[in-house]
């Protein structure tokens, strides 16, 4: 009984309109069909975007602590000397991938881990310690003295993966 | 010529500091730029140090007639000597 009586009260609203009241209907209801479809199209958009970045971010920390906890088995002298420098082989190749997409998507400087791929590498490779044990020892054993500027070392440019992730969260 | 350094297991930059610094010093910056391509995909960085430093640096150290240092005694090898290429034991230890 209830529906006739709001079935009777629909048909006799819609008799009472005339043409330009449906044209106002239709209108309404196209821009809101539209407004939705925009609204779902946007969301999705940053949503990938900020998907993408969350992922980049990821990346970074990532790389960020294989180099921590390579030099944290470096400081405990349980590093073979002769898989130091394919292993910064290996994560050049890693970083440069990384940075080369930063550039491409963030615009952001693809040498700014520099330092960890290049500085670092000479910093050990080039030191006697490391040439003088290279061919015998199992693990290489670094003085004090040696430490220090690896410690140094860190102090100056652990900065850098804060700084790229910020770059990354502030783009575009 | 082309050198390709991809696909290796890496090198310490005094290595190809050496390698490619001894090839200027033995044959002149002028024929090496003229002979010898470098590849180096994986890792641009050793062509930009090897082009942009070692290059100059070697030239330099051959222009002054600094002697490379030697670390162990080396058979015979090439270098241009006057316009010729001549082999015969360069440098020596002590």
């Amino acid at each position: 009984m209830r529906n006739m009586g709001a079935i009777r009260i629909t048909i006799d609203l819609c008799q009472s309109l005339d043409s330009s009241d449906w044209v106002d209907i239709v209108a309404i209801i196209i821009n809101s069909i539209l407004a939705l479809w925009i609204i779902s199209r946007l969301q999705n958009k940053i949503t990938n975007k900020r998907v993408l970045k969350d992922h980049f971010i990821t990346e970074i920390r990532e790389i960020r602590n294989e180099y921590k906890q390579y030099l944290k088995n470096l400081y405990a002298d349980s590093v073979n000397p002769k898989t130091i420098i394919p292993w910064f082989k290996l994560m050049n190749i890693k970083v440069s991938d990384t940075m080369m997409y930063l550039n491409t998507k963030y615009k952001i400087e693809p040498t700014l881990l520099n330092p960890y791929q290049n500085d670092l590498r000479e910093l050990i490779t080039e030191n006697p310690e490391f040439n003088n044990q290279f061919k015998d020892k199992i693990v290489l054993t670094l003085s004090p003295e040696f430490k220090t500027q690896l410690v140094t070392f860190q102090q100056t440019n652990s900065k850098l993966f804060n700084e790229i992730i910020v770059k990354i969260n502030d783009a575009n | 010529m082309t050198i390709n350094l991809d696909n290796t297991a890496g090198y310490a930059s005094s290595f190809l500091d050496e390698a490619f610094g001894n090839l200027i010093f033995d044959f002149t910056l002028e024929n090496v730029k003229k002979t010898v391509e470098i590849i180096s995909e994986q890792e641009p960085y050793w062509k930009e140090m090897i082009e942009s430093k070692t290059y100059p640096e070697w030239e330099s150290r051959r222009k002054k007639g600094e002697r490379p240092k030697i670390t162990i005694d080396h058979l015979p090898w090439y270098r241009l000597q006057n316009n010729k290429i001549v082999c015969e034991i360069w440098e020596q230890l002590g």
